[in-house]
């Protein structure tokens, strides 16, 4: 139910092969003895592998973040037993912060060398929205923009930081609330 | 079939270093390498080198080539021995075994000969700190080969006139101490690191456990490090985990009860 696809990828462009400073892991990765390690090869080994890491579905993130808004969850108790009624729920200008902290393990003749945690920090400013409700779930989005500022961490010190332009919502985006069939 | 070696000390010890040497012999795999060093003297040193860290599991002698294990004994000597499997004399190393070498490399002007087969020492081994035990059987061996032998003869009221030195190569008892340890530290290689008990033609099992220490700690967390050749490509991958995520939601203007 997604058109287009809204994803942190597409948002600030992490997919990009210069969007993360791999110096700092590298460097982790040489100070512990694995010398043999450190190389490009592994820098963009390692960068593919944090790009999964981060693949963020944003209209989840959406819908989990709404779903805790009073007259949302009104609207979708109201809509999930009559196949019928519809509801518009306009929201005012806000904010959804969420920290991630995704990890990639990096193997070494398949056994577990090291676990590299990292701190994803994702605020999504949100100007106004109005959300289509009906069968007890968000259907669609009537209107409304956003901007994106990501902040990508390892051991303290910043990998990525990086800020989209405003974009508008698309007429639909995956939405998954808890009344979502 | 007892082994009852025959002939010179330095056949028989030949013979033994090739014997044990078969029954040690590490199947013949591009991965494996083994290597075991000893010092002269009292310390012995095992040291054992796994290549890829993977284990293998019933490898097998191909009884069509022949295995040739390398037996490194003190810095610079050294003897390689291709032995075909099927002319090698049945040997069986299981556990610690002791062997007193030093009735390979008696003397025969002194004391009586000694029985040709082997049998255990009844010297106390020194115990070598940390070393398996048929190492340190192995040092007690060194000792025992070095060692005068007892005399037996009565003791004489009148002083005898000297006799005269026995004629001895200076070169055969060193290299009989030397290899002797070696076959020793050999076989306790085997019989402590491989649990190995095998015959000419048998099936070798080999437990092969890559070693693992700690390194040190990265982002709070432990890390390890496993050993691996570092002249070899490293196999690069990954576990990718999403982790968890924490949300919340904040309006920008005081909705009051609109917010959860």
């Amino acid at each position: 139910m997604t058109d287009p696809a809204l994803d942190l990828a597409s948002l600030v462009g992490v997919d990009s092969r210069s969007s993360f400073d791999m110096g700092p892991v590298l460097d982790g990765l040489g100070g512990l003895g694995a010398g043999v390690l450190k190389s490009s090869r592994l820098g963009d080994a390692l960068h593919n592998a944090l790009g999964d890491a981060l693949k963020l579905d944003i209209g989840a993130l959406l819908g989990q973040a709404w779903i805790t808004v009073d007259s949302v969850k009104t609207a979708l108790e109201t809509t999930r037993d009559d196949h019928a009624a519809s509801a518009a729920v306009p929201l005012m200008p806000h904010q959804i912060k969420s920290s991630h902290t995704p990890s990639v393990k990096l193997m070494v003749h398949g056994l577990p060398h090291v676990d590299l945690p990292f701190t994803l920090d994702l605020v999504l400013k949100i100007d106004s929205v109005v959300l289509g409700i009906e069968k007890g779930a968000v259907s669609h989005l009537k209107s409304g923009g956003l901007t994106a500022l990501a902040t990508l961490k390892f051991a303290g010190k910043t990998l990525m930081e990086r800020a989209s332009p405003r974009l508008e919502l698309p007429g639909r985006v995956a939405v998954r609330t808890a009344g979502a069939a | 079939m007892r082994f009852a070696p025959q002939g010179s000390p330095l056949f028989r010890a030949v013979l033994i270093l090739a014997g044990l040497g078969l029954a040690m012999s590490f199947p013949a795999h591009a991965d494996t390498d083994a290597r075991v060093g000893v010092r002269a003297g009292d310390a012995a040193e095992v040291s054992r080198q796994v290549h890829d860290g993977h284990k293998h599991d019933d490898a097998r002698i191909d009884p069509h080539k022949p295995l040739t294990t390398k037996v490194t004994v003190g810095a610079s000597a050294g003897a390689r021995l291709p032995l075909p499997v099927g002319k090698a004399p049945e040997i069986k190393v299981q556990g610690s075994r002791t062997f007193d070498l030093a009735s390979l490399f008696r003397r025969k002007t002194q004391a009586p000969a000694a029985p040709a087969t082997a049998r255990p020492s009844t010297r106390k081994p020194q115990v070598i700190p940390g070393a398996p035990p048929v190492v340190a059987a192995a040092s007690a061996a060194v000792q025992s080969a070095s060692a005068p032998q007892a005399s037996t003869a009565p003791v004489a009221m009148v002083a005898p006139a000297p006799a005269p030195a026995p004629r001895q190569s200076p070169i055969l008892p060193l290299a009989g101490v030397l290899g002797g340890a070696g076959v020793l530290a050999a076989a306790g290689w085997a019989a402590v690191h491989t649990g190995l008990a095998a015959k000419a033609g048998h099936a070798l099992k080999t437990f092969h456990r890559p070693r693992i220490r700690a390194e040190g700690r990265m982002g709070g967390s432990r890390v390890e490090k496993p050993e691996f050749d570092s002249s070899a490509p490293p196999a690069i991958g990954f576990i990718v985990s999403p982790g968890r995520a924490k949300v919340t939601l904040t309006f920008d203007t005081d909705v009051s009860g609109d917010a959860a």
